[in-house]
């Protein structure tokens, strides 16, 4: 998978003339592709919309491939620029990856300047994290359209994660892909070749089995 | 209400319900993803997390409460003991005077001198110890009239005027014996600072002592540094 994606880096033209002119045109032409890629981690456009595709069908290799060979860098530009503590950067530097992994599965992050995008949300996890929220706007790793994560005690998570364990892995996957890849329950359906009706039905169950698990009612159905 | 209480209640609407467990999943997810990088970051990039350091806060407050205590002593002793343990000079100088005695015979000495001197030396002594130093002062400025005189009688004389608090004649006295290249010369010094000291001319006194070496006698420069060492304001 790996090797047919370096395949599709090659440039789609390339000036072949032998005058002056074309000699110049094509060193401008390669320095332009040059300094496009090495903004956006070595990615043409057509690879980078290869890489989206499949994050949102749940791979993970080849994401991880180009941009944890990165870590180091992005950890270290925040270090640099805002004197962070070394474990302190490593953190949000890995909340940045999070983030940005994230708003590629969301289709939210556009071909351009990839390497200034992240490198500013692991300054704005810093911040976060260095409580300086207050001071620096953290636009790039707040996301409206989903609304901000519950804050629940530990004891909440351990719960849920006990439950989670129970749950078949039917449900395990639908309610991924639902609640983490953000797909609608008509796109999962499809998948599966089930209706979205039975895909509501379907979530209801594995939800209740998950209050049940963790000692609650289920819901009351409303109209 | 809190969370834990809102979600097993049945009441719970969807929306808080997908709230509650999609913030649940998607912490989930997260955390097995970064597991999964920190993994492969060590393994492939040779990158690890810097372990924070696990110092219980407790023990650095405890810490810090030794450290501060033992810096207040230290303080303590470094500002005040010195002034504690500084002796006084004035009373060290009063105690020092009451306690002059006469000087024993050395270098040149009376004692082929003629009956009467050596009788007037007795008397000098005998008002001395007695405690009468006026009578001793009047006996021992007879005394340093004589031709027989000796730099012992001189010496002596001036004990009897530090004793009997006539300071300039004692300064006088011991200034005398220094310019004649005596043998007391060092106990000249060092009662000439004596002698200062007790005028009220601390200065000139200290600077007197200080002029006290080794060379003077181990016990001379002893009782030179008290006074050096002692507080005189």
């Amino acid at each position: 998978m790996v090797a047919s994606f370096w395949k599709a880096q090659k440039p789609i033209w390339t000036p072949t003339g032998n005058s002056e002119y074309e000699k110049l045109l094509r060193a401008d032409y390669l320095w332009r592709v040059a300094l496009e890629q090495q903004k956006n981690f070595g990615l043409t456009e057509s690879a980078f919309a290869e890489l989206k595709g499949q994050l949102s069908e749940g791979s993970e290799k080849l994401f991880e491939h180009i941009f944890l060979a990165h870590f180091k860098d992005c950890q270290q530009y925040v270090m640099q620029q805002d004197n962070a503590p070394e474990e302190v950067a490593y953190d949000a530097t890995m909340d940045a990856f999070i983030t940005f992994r994230q708003r590629l599965v969301d289709d939210k992050v556009k071909y351009g300047n990839l390497r200034f995008l992240l490198t500013r949300m692991a300054r704005q996890h810093y911040y976060k994290r260095a409580k300086k929220e207050s001071t620096v706007a953290l636009d790039l790793i707040l996301d409206p359209s989903v609304g901000p994560d519950v804050t629940f005690e530990p004891s909440l998570y351990d719960l849920l994660d006990r439950g989670w364990n129970t749950l078949t892995q039917d449900c395990r996957e639908l309610l991924r892909a639902f609640y983490y890849q953000g797909k609608a329950l008509r796109e999962i359906g499809e998948a599966l070749s089930k209706k979205p009706a039975t895909m509501r039905k379907q979530k209801q169950r594995c939800t209740d089995q998950l209050r049940v698990a963790c000692g609650a009612q289920p819901q009351v159905q409303r109209k | 209400m809190t969370t834990i209480n809102k979600f097993t209640d049945s009441n719970l609407t969807e929306e808080e319900q997908d709230a509650i467990i999609g913030s649940f999943v998607r912490q989930r997810e997260d955390t097995k993803l970064k597991n999964r990088w920190a993994e492969k970051l060590a393994k492939e990039h040779n990158i690890r997390r810097k372990e924070t350091s696990r110092n219980n806060p407790a023990k650095i407050r405890k810490l810090y409460f030794l450290l501060l205590s033992a810096a207040a002593v230290l303080l303590f002793l470094l500002v005040f003991l010195p002034g504690l343990m500084m002796a006084d000079g004035k009373e060290l100088l009063a105690t020092n005077l009451s306690e002059i005695t006469l000087s024993g015979s050395r270098g040149a000495t009376a004692t082929d001198g003629p009956v009467s001197d050596e009788a007037l030396r007795i008397q000098f002594r005998d008002n001395f110890q007695a405690g009468d130093f006026t009578t001793a002062t009047e006996l021992g400025e007879q005394l340093i009239a004589l031709p027989a005189t000796t730099d012992n009688d001189r010496l002596n004389l001036g004990f009897a005027y530090l004793r009997a608090s006539q300071f300039p004649e004692a300064e006088e006295t011991f200034r005398t014996l220094l310019s004649t290249n005596s043998d007391f010369a060092s106990e000249a010094r060092y009662y000439l600072g004596i002698s200062l000291l007790a005028a009220g001319d601390t200065k000139a006194g200290l600077d007197e002592l200080r002029k006290i070496t080794a060379a003077d006698g181990s016990q001379l420069l002893e009782s030179a540094k008290a006074y050096l060492d002692a507080d005189w304001k």
